[in-house]
């Protein structure tokens, strides 16, 4: 690739970074780059102030709308199925009764009950909804490698703030999800593999996190390191200055962040997540309270263990300064929320009772941080299904109407925003897509959604093509 | 009679352009100024096609940020830089019931009062009242607002004059026309209807009236773009230049004279020849994708031979590590990844790739047997290529797809964009895309058998008698057409490939051997001499165009040599220059050797190879290089951090050449360098423990890093590091070696 205009410009923000003295990823760093973001809101586009983080917490599969935050109890037998709503905190907004803590913190959360795309398939309703992009080949599964072409929203806003040079501007966890192959949703995308997230993998054995790349090898201590690095800055001074292309410098710099990340341990800290207390973590959920056994997914799921875990793991991100964080609920099909047969019993013993659990933590969490208003939690996942029950007990794909959650930064407490029709099968007011989401992130950020970046070819491309929900939000 | 109306119209268009840049009118012209322009205008209307979209096109309102984009702007949708104007005319005067323009009072008109910015425009003023595209609306508006289809001239080609101009201060701007031919009647002057751009604005701005005005001196391409044809132009403005001067290098070599010569017009002065050691590494790393060993390097070095550089080059390209090497670049590029060939057909096709460049099969033969290959893919490995062009890579052919990949990785030419509109900027239209993937839809696939695993899968490919490709916006069959026009008759039953083939391969074609040759520049050069190196276009020329028509010329005549092609490369003065760019270098036109990071693969060979330590690779014998993987679906973490491509496309740029974060945490931290490092039978081991001297140490480092013995302040430097004791010999020596891996030196090729 030839360096683009838009490269060009990374290159001479980093260089200017550079010399302008450069953050570590030592604490008062962060905070420091924390003020950064904030401050790099604009605020006439803005009336609160923009927020800090963003956790996007995703239902890989498609939960059912019906069976938890629009519930038909009106509705006929083979829609309104097996559970019945029950009140929430707050008045004429009734959840699934299997979310008892949601319906605690509703006053904290606002849901979109008017979601709605044209995918029906698992791959490509994904990267539509993270990135806010049809897939370029369509609505379809992937069986083989698709380089990922539009960029997920994480990849996005750190390319923006790109020059803030934030260690980790955007985390993913506890693993990459896929169907056959690893949907093309989760990185870069056109902006390029240095806009991938840094990648966190989960141990659901040992209910652990790490990082691959910071694994570093056990002998080689910060002495050692230091030692090192002042010899090769002085072996390297024979080299000429005039033949030292921006390259070189680009890759000093990741050096020297890589010797501060292996060296301050910050990272380390971070995703010491048995530093929490007992009480924190049974809060989140911890393993073996759920029952597990047989059936046909949910419950063979590789991490349903790590399930509440990863919300509490985000929300220690977050403190620490990471702006965007994924989280992916499951990592492989046939073992997630994707309930064609028996959805009832997997909802109700298998899928609603951890994400009711770790949710609602992470809400009351924040809250008690003093990071909820900061903080946009926004908890979805690809679709939602079919209003008409199947003759499994089942519900299949729905994505012409589906809810989603969103908690914090700013979001207006108990209000529903879209409505859908008699049976949840398609919105009547307001509709909401993936691109509209898009765009309210972004928007939340303080970035314009509709600045442009351009592909590699070239073309460009709005941030987001939807609009920001501005009244999702307290006096925007 | 209209014709010669619309003929005044354009005459009196081109005046106030004239009039502008000074330059003295005709006489007939003088006469037409003097009668009143709104009396003119009024019988005079303007064309919708030859005024009206250009007019949109230039102010930008169709552009893909406005109301070119597919879902419009505001409830207006204009077609992308006015390539539909059938759409384009029912937008402006049917739409919501014509209220977007007024007959009667046509300044009242909602696209002139919007475009003014009279009432609130989101798109800001693109008009002003009075100026030329303004009058232009209105008064076709006034007219009538005619389609005017019939008795329409056909534009046939756009020329800019003058084509190439030089500049010399104290000459600070040069005035272009932009000149549309038609099929009949007399050419016209467009230049204000034209949308211009230029490839540099650093090195020159667009005034008005075809103007280009010098910010520094320089070479520019200026494009215009009107109704769909594009025309380009040179201009290089030059000035004297204190630190420019002529080293008169030798230009007996035909690359070279070429390149110079441009070099001097230019004013930039080439960097000297390399020296011998950084020569050898350089063609080490080009020929055979690997570093020199330390013996390979002394003996290189030592050898007093005058013409040892031209007689290394005839060794490695002879060698079989040749063929490995530039294996890898095809593997990359024609899809071997076993969810595509399956896991034994990524090993066949590598195999047979390798095949092709060992004994150097012709290019035109090589990338013709790929294009018509059928047959079961594990006993016929290049019927592998169409495993992936398919819907999602399993499922049925995917001719749009084949289309987009072929015309890229075989003629250079990127036609993806118009697959939803004609090419903006460019020539490519819809019908030019639909055209070239009709050659592909007649292709079918017989799945199975599997072997041992899920993706351990033969299937057949064979040519089916039936299967058409359909034009998007006219909804009728598309008849295969080579780009650029031509037709082929292709007889019932026979294989529309073959037909492509015979095209594609011929050597009168004007995009293969260029395409090819510029490909392998750009693989010794790290640049293309177009580029980027898959991205031929007219906005998008040559730095040295005569130097790549010469290799393609000399490529032809060599029979698709491609050896051949490689060998003059490497043995002319333009490649062995220094690393180190002179005063007025610029890489573009390849003044000095500009240095690049090592692939993916290349690095990671070197690494081991350095440290005595081979990387291990499951399922391959104990030694296996990394340019030797035949499967792109391999997890690699280093790989992966260093931009090893998944090869699932035909683009260049799949292979990502940025530097990141993962890989600094690898070359710091990382597990792989680290246990190279210490390893037992690893080379600082073996030096820990010999009875070597610090300076023979650090010299034998050197020279397996950095393929040139340590100055005497590095020497000096490292050599005090090993004067410890016995037991901590090992440690200092492995942070030598591991301060010579992230050395800029090593990780970079110069």
């Amino acid at each position: 690739m030839s360096p683009t205009f838009e490269t060009l410009a990374t290159r001479r923000q980093l260089l200017r970074t550079v010399s302008g003295g450069c953050l570590g990823l030592t604490l008062p760093g962060l905070l420091g780059a924390r003020a950064a973001v904030a401050a790099s809101g604009r605020p006439g586009a803005l009336k609160t102030p923009a927020i800090r983080s963003c956790i996007v917490v995703f239902y890989y599969g498609g939960p059912s709308h019906l069976d938890t935050f629009d519930m038909k109890p009106e509705g006929p037998t083979e829609i309104r199925g097996e559970f019945r709503p029950i009140a929430s905190s707050v008045p004429g907004l009734p959840v699934s009764e299997h979310l008892p803590r949601m319906a605690r913190v509703m006053d904290r959360c606002a849901v979109i009950r008017s979601m709605h795309h044209t995918n029906r398939l698992h791959d490509s309703a994904s990267t539509e909804s993270l990135t806010g992009r049809q897939s370029p080949v369509g609505d379809r599964e992937e069986f083989a490698v698709l380089p990922q072409f539009f960029p997920c929203y994480g990849a996005v806003v750190s390319y923006i703030n790109r020059h803030q040079q934030l260690d980790i501007p955007h985390a993913a966890l506890p693993w990459v999800f896929h169907n056959v192959v690893n949907t093309p949703c989760q990185g870069g995308g056109f902006l390029g593999k240095a806009f991938d997230p840094f990648q966190i993998t989960g141990d659901p054995k040992t209910l652990s996190y790490r990082n691959q790349a910071l694994n570093r090898a056990e002998a080689l201590s910060s002495d050692r390191l230091s030692t090192r690095r002042s010899l090769l800055d002085q072996i390297e001074s024979g080299f000429p200055e005039s033949a030292t292309i921006p390259a070189m410098r680009e890759l000093r710099l990741f050096y020297r962040k890589a010797y501060q990340l292996l060296d301050s341990r910050v990272v380390e800290q971070v995703l010491a997540i048995e530093q929490e207390s007992a009480a924190i973590r049974e809060r989140y959920g911890m393993r073996k309270q759920f029952q597990q056994g047989g059936g046909n997914g949910a419950e063979k799921g590789y991490g349903r263990n790590l399930r509440g875990q990863n919300l509490l793991l985000a929300r220690r991100l977050v403190e620490a300064g990471v702006p965007f964080v994924n989280i992916y609920d499951f990592k492989q099909q046939g073992q997630n929320w994707d309930s064609h047969s028996d959805n009832f019993n997997q909802h109700k013993k298998f899928l609603l009772p951890p994400a009711d659990q770790s949710l609602s933590a992470l809400i009351e969490d924040l809250e008690k941080r003093g990071l909820l208003d900061s903080t946009l939690v926004v908890a979805m996942g690809e679709f939602g299904r079919t209003p008409k029950i199947n003759g499994r007990a089942g519900r299949d794909h729905w994505p012409d109407c589906y809810s989603i959650v969103l908690a914090g930064g700013g979001v207006k407490g108990g209000y529903v925003h879209g409505a859908s029709d008699r049976s949840g099968a398609y919105p009547i007011e307001s509709p909401v897509t993936p691109a509209d989401l898009a765009a309210t992130i972004y928007w939340r950020f303080g970035i314009d959604p509709h600045s442009e970046v351009h592909d590699r070819t070239g073309r460009p491309w709005r941030l987001a093509d939807g609009n920001p929900i501005r009244e999702l939000f307290r006096d925007a | 009679m209209r014709d010669s109306l619309v003929h005044v119209y354009m005459w009196w268009d081109a005046h106030v352009r004239l009039l502008a840049v000074k330059i003295p009118l005709p006489v007939v012209m003088l006469g037409i100024l003097s009668v009143v322009p709104g009396l003119l205008l009024a019988a005079a209307p303007p064309d919708f096609l030859y005024h009206v979209v250009p007019t949109l096109t230039r102010a930008g309102c169709n552009a893909g940020v406005c109301h070119g984009t597919p879902s419009g702007k505001n409830g207006f949708r204009l077609s992308l830089r006015g390539f539909d104007p059938r759409q384009d005319f029912v937008a402006l005067t049917r739409e919501v019931d014509g209220r977007r323009i007024n007959r009667l009072v046509p300044s009242r008109s909602l696209i002139l009062q919007k475009a003014t910015a009279e009432i609130p425009h989101q798109g800001g003023r693109r008009l002003r009242k009075g100026d030329t595209g303004y009058r232009i609306l209105h008064d076709w508006i006034a007219a009538g607002a005619v389609e005017n289809r019939s008795g329409r001239r056909r534009l046939k080609r756009l020329a800019i004059e003058p084509a190439a101009s030089i500049v010399d201060a104290p000459g600070d701007h040069q005035t272009l026309r932009v000149i549309a031919h038609f099929d009949s009647g007399r050419p016209d002057d467009v230049t204000d209807r034209c949308r211009f751009s230029v490839t540099d604005a650093e090195v020159a701005e667009l005034g008005t009236f075809g103007t280009v005005r010098k910010l520094k001196r320089g070479e520019v391409t200026v494009s215009a773009e009107y109704v769909g044809a594009m025309a380009s132009a040179t201009v290089l403005f030059r000035e004297p230049v204190a630190e420019f001067s002529w080293p008169n290098p030798p230009t007996v070599h035909p690359i070279d004279a070429r390149v110079f010569a441009r070099l001097k017009s230019l004013q930039i002065e080439p960097s000297g020849l390399c020296d011998d050691a950084t020569f050898v590494r350089r063609v080490y790393l080009d020929a055979n994708g690997r570093l020199p060993t330390a013996v390979e390097t002394r003996a290189f070095l030592a050898n007093p031979a005058t013409d040892k550089r031209r007689d290394l080059i005839d060794r490695l390209l002879n060698h079989s590590e040749f063929a490995r090497w530039w294996a890898m670049k095809w593997t990359d590029r024609l899809g071997c990844n076993q969810r595509f060939v399956g896991k034994w057909g990524a090993v066949k096709f590598h195999s047979w790739i390798r095949h092709q460049m060992a004994v150097n099969t012709p290019h035109d033969d090589f990338v013709r047997e790929i294009l018509v290959a059928s047959g079961p893919n594990y006993s016929n490995p290049p019927a592998g290529f169409w495993r992936r062009l398919r819907v999602g890579g399993i499922s049925k052919m995917d001719p749009l797809l084949a289309a987009e990949e072929i015309s890229q990785l075989f003629l250079g030419v990127r036609i993806q964009c118009a697959r939803c509109h004609n090419h903006p900027g460019e020539h490519w239209t819809q019908d030019d895309y639909y055209g070239l993937a009709a050659f592909f839809p007649r292709l079918a696939f017989k799945e199975g058998p599997y072997v041992n695993h899920r993706y351990d899968k033969e299937d057949t490919v064979y040519a089916i008698l039936s299967g058409e490709v359909t034009h998007p916006r006219s909804g009728t069959v598309s008849t295969p057409r080579f780009l650029g026009g031509v037709t082929p008759k292709i007889a019932s039953g026979v294989d529309r490939r073959v037909a492509f083939a015979d095209w594609a391969t011929a050597a009168e074609n004007p995009f293969f051997a260029r395409a090819a040759v510029n490909r392998i520049w750009y693989q010794l050069l790290g640049r293309g001499i177009v580029e980027p190196v898959d991205d031929f276009r007219s906005s998008n020329p040559p730095s040295q165009p005569q130097l790549l028509e010469w290799l393609t010329r000399e490529f032809v005549s060599s029979g698709f040599d491609r050896k051949h092609i490689i060998r003059l490369v490497l043995n002319s003065h333009t490649y062995q220059l220094g690393f180190q760019p002179t005063a007025t270098a610029d890489a573009r036109y390849f003044s000095y050797y500009r240095p690049r990071l090592l692939q993916a693969e290349q690095l990671l060979d070197a690494i081991s190879q350095a440290s005595g330590v081979p990387e291990p690779f499951s399922g391959f014998p104990s030694g296996t290089r990394a340019i030797q993987l035949p499967d792109g679906e391999r997890k690699h973490p280093f790989l992966e951090a260093f931009g090893r491509p998944a090869r699932a496309l035909a683009c260049e740029c799949e292979r990502e050449s940025t530097t990141t974060m993962a890989q600094a945490l690898q070359l710091v931290g990382g597990k792989l360098v680290h246990q190279k490092l210490v390893h037992e039978q690893g080379l600082v081991a073996q030096l820990a423990a010999s009875s070597l001297s610090p300076s023979r140490i650090v010299e034998e480092l050197f020279l397996v890093t950095l393929c040139r013995p340590p100055s005497s302040a590095e020497q000096a430097l490292l050599s005090s590091q090993l004067k410890v004791d016995v037991e901590r010999r090992k440690l200092v020596v492995e942070d030598i070696l591991w301060n010579l891996l992230n050395h800029r030196e090593f990780l970079f090729q110069h």
